[in-house]
């Protein structure tokens, strides 16, 4: 399993576990459903692991840029429920939720 | 008469909740300003970051200004029931600790200096979370669509159905 694998499983079970299943499924539609996505975070994530390996940034940087994913998500997630009413407007308040109240650790 | 009028209120009085009732459920109407203001802020805030190997000293009055149009447009957006999804993008944009611009000038502030390391990597990443706050603008009824560089918002787009 890859740490892109890793990473938006985490990040979709604590989606699951703030909103349930629903919050889960519309997550994943807004973001890892997405080839485009996928591949902007998976190239992402490789390319801050290697700054992080080479120490041209520190842990604190790269949890930052992990929150940062994590922001990227949920504002696709935002785009996503305005075209889809109200049920996704709930679905996407408890996606909010989950990543501002989230704390997601990737090992290195 | 008296029962023509009473025929006409009910009328009017159902006109108004239908009203009330759309006014609930549509998401608000493009924007032009709004949508030019978010564009705009996003060259602002890449061009600190630009900047951002310099003191944070040297460059917190202009910190401090993109803060406050920031809070500005999380407000005007806060306003506006049907504009939530907006508001609550720029909420995530500000938050000290959600990974974005403001938590990028809050890590400043304490640093003193951003090194070029977390600097070229921090600044492509706000830059397509800017764009993903023009898409949800853009996008909204009567709005041009979206049609940014970012690689997600697109395909969110797309994912989610011709604009409505």
């Amino acid at each position: 399993m890859s740490k892109f694998d890793n990473f938006f499983g985490a990040v979709l079970n604590a989606a699951e576990t703030v909103g349930g299943k629903a919050a889960r499924d519309f997550l994943q539609q807004a973001t890892t459903d997405s080839e485009a996505f996928k591949q902007q975070a998976e190239a992402d994530l490789q390319t801050w692991t290697v700054a992080r390996a080479n120490n041209e940034i520190t842990q604190d940087d790269f949890d930052s840029l992990i929150r940062g994913q994590w922001a990227e998500a949920a504002l696709a997630a935002l785009l996503k429920a305005q075209f889809a009413g109200q049920k996704a407007a709930d679905l996407r308040d408890q996606i909010i939720k989950t990543a501002i109240s989230a704390a997601i650790t990737i090992l290195l | 008469m008296a029962n023509m009028f009473g025929v006409r209120r009910i009328w009017l009085a159902l006109g108004a909740i239908l009203f009330l009732l759309v006014g609930c459920v549509q998401p608000a109407q493009f924007d032009l300003s709004a949508s030019q203001n978010a564009l705009q802020m996003k060259t602002d805030t890449l061009a600190l970051i630009d900047k951002s190997g310099d003191k944070y000293a040297t460059r917190k009055p202009d910190i401090d200004a993109l803060m406050a149009r920031y809070q500005s447009a999380q407000d005007a957006a806060a306003k506006n029931d049907t504009n939530k999804a907006v508001a609550e993008a720029w909420q995530i944009i500000i938050g000290p600790k959600s990974g974005s611009a403001g938590e990028y000038f809050e890590t400043w502030k304490q640093r003193g200096t951003m090194t070029p390391g977390i600097r070229n990597l921090k600044k492509p990443q706000i830059a397509r979370q800017f764009d993903l706050i023009i898409c949800i603008e853009t996008s909204k009824p009567g709005g041009p669509g979206c049609a940014t560089s970012t690689t997600a918002a697109p395909a969110a787009a797309a994912d989610a159905g011709d604009k409505p």
